[in-house]
């Protein structure tokens, strides 16, 4: 009876684990990794953390075809790295494409992230990134006069990948994708265009087509929008020099009758801007890392949400339905 | 209820409620960590501090009144602060705080810098172990300036350091004037590029207003508890 008992309290504790990931969810509380002694950080590198494989989603292609390449990253469990937007530290992948003439190469599109916070004494170290496997999708266009028999692509790419320590990592990869047979159409690559159909899905949507609308009203970003079934809403900044949140990271909004909406205080210095427009931008995140729902906000700052010196100016607010 | 139907409605119970858990975990949003502002604010008094160098000397803010302070937050493993292996992303390894120290001294002779290290838990160490680590990289990678052990992070939380490299300058009147990123070479080069450290000891120097006051830090994460 005793050892039954036992055994009930063993698989209470089992269940219960202390520091268990929140696999799937947005906010990835980070506790302090216990398998670090296993690993040998001395001589670990970046390249021995993560796997980099490079797919398109075309066999053969046509001149004038667009295609999309798919880089995978595998990157070992415990270790995690970073969005386009880091956070308070760490360093995005850096993606390097050399393509021949006629190929023109698209910017670089991130899938949403997953929130890592670390609790740092009286504040909390915020980063956004990815753990386990992921793909960052690069779309090509092939122009009509391209004539060559085979596109021959090479990309470098570079990542840090950190958990209590970062380490640097780097690869050059190569994929050849040949002409199609005259007279015959482009043939897809089957593993290919799978990963690329699967890692487009939690690509985020623009405002426009989730029907959403972003304003700033007196220095502070408005978002209300459909929820659909989402019982929880979070805002992430991108990275926008002169403009911060004044609020911590991620801002939480509301949800009524089926429908969000996210007040997001910002600092505006356009001091600190280095010279480049000032804008919000940032994700709306509803749903869940597992069933991913992401809407990128992307509004430029006009003079009138700027906040002067002047007490009594306010600010009417510039307002755009993207 | 015998014993023979408590067992079975006990174990129906841990298991339901153990099966809510793992479903819990796979599907629910964790709470954000609350989290305060940080101590250290740019047009505000700077934290004081006193810490131990590589060499056992106590260094305090308070000893630099009327000069400007820079610190730089440090790490001796990190590719983007003291890592070797960071190669040209190493700010010391590239030599760009070098570039920095010989152009500080041309706008500024007076200006301190100082480079704070809050690696132990990071590195799990202990703060005469990692002073040792942080001697024999100074001297390797020929870094001039002291390097101050932040034993128990308490100098990072103050200030809200949250990566290496992460710069704070201070005035002479013990303001912070700027906070982050130590240079625009996020991705790594040798020369000096446009240096936010020179940039502010310039401007406090010739008493113009310092811009930027802020640019998002780069590198890796300062681990304080």
């Amino acid at each position: 009876m005793q050892r039954l008992f036992n055994g009930i309290l063993m698989m209470i504790a089992a269940l219960c684990l202390p520091g268990a990931s929140c696999i799937g969810a947005d906010v990835h509380i980070e506790q302090d990794s216990t398998d670090q002694a296993s690993e040998d950080l001395a001589t670990l590198t970046g390249d021995d953390l993560v796997k980099v494989d490079l797919h398109a989603d075309i066999a053969t292609f046509l001149p004038g075809q667009d295609l999309t390449l798919a880089v995978a990253y595998d990157v070992r469990p415990g270790w995690h790295i970073y969005w386009r937007n880091s956070g308070d530290s760490g360093m995005p992948p850096e993606l390097s494409v050399k393509a021949p003439a006629g190929i023109l190469v698209g910017e670089v599109l991130y899938p949403r992230p997953e929130i890592f916070q670390k609790k740092q004494g009286d504040s909390t170290e915020t980063t956004f990134g990815y753990r386990g496997k992921v793909c960052l999708l690069i779309p090509l266009r092939i122009t009509e006069s391209f004539a060559l028999s085979q596109i021959d692509l090479s990309i470098e790419l570079e990542w840090l990948v950190c958990k209590s320590i970062c380490l640097l990592g780097s690869k050059q990869l190569k994929l050849s994708i040949p002409a199609a047979l005259p007279g015959r159409p482009s043939v897809a690559d089957p593993f290919g265009l799978r990963l690329v159909n699967v890692w487009r899905k939690r690509l985020p949507v623009p405002a426009a087509r989730a029907r959403v609308f972003a304003s700033i009203r007196d220095s502070s970003l408005q978002v209300t929008g459909p929820a659909g079934l989402s019982k929880r809403v979070l805002f992430i900044p991108d990275h926008t020099p002169g403009v911060t949140s004044v609020k911590r990271i991620p801002v939480p909004g509301v949800i009524e009758d089926r429908r969000f909406s996210l007040d997001v205080p910002l600092e505006i210095r356009p001091e600190d801007a280095l010279g480049e427009p000032l804008r919000v931008t940032g994700l709306v995140l509803l749903g869940s890392y597992d069933r991913p729902r992401a809407i990128s906000i992307d509004l430029p700052l006009s003079r009138i949400d700027i906040p002067r010196d002047d007490p009594d100016s306010t600010g009417v607010g510039s307002s755009a339905e993207h | 209820m015998n014993m023979k139907t408590l067992i079975p409605a006990l174990l129906v119970a841990v298991t339901t409620s153990g099966l809510g858990m793992i479903a819990t975990a796979k599907t629910a949003e964790a709470a954000p960590v609350e989290a305060t502002v940080a101590v250290a604010e740019v047009g505000k008094a700077a934290p004081a501090f006193s810490l131990k160098n590589t060499d056992g000397k106590k260094v305090s803010l308070a000893d630099f009144k009327g000069k400007t302070v820079v610190l730089e937050w440090f790490c001796p493993t990190c590719p983007y602060s003291g890592g070797e292996r960071g190669g040209d992303r190493s700010i010391h390894a590239s030599g760009r705080v070098g570039a920095l120290m010989t152009a500080m001294k041309k706008a500024d002779p007076d200006a301190v810098y100082l480079l704070i290290d809050s690696s132990t838990m990071k590195m799990r160490t202990t703060a005469e172990k990692l002073a040792e680590q942080d001697a024999a990289i100074k001297k390797k990678l020929g870094i001039t300036a002291p390097i101050l052990i932040d034993a128990d992070t308490s100098v990072a939380k103050a200030y809200g350091a949250k990566a290496t490299p992460h710069v704070f300058v201070i005035d002479g009147e013990g303001v912070l004037r700027y906070q982050g990123a130590f240079d625009d070479q996020r991705r790594g080069g040798k020369g000096l590029g446009t240096n936010y450290v020179l940039t502010s000891v310039t401007a406090i120097k010739k008493g113009e207003k310092v811009e930027p006051t802020y640019v998002k830090q780069y590198g890796c994460g300062v681990k304080t508890n």
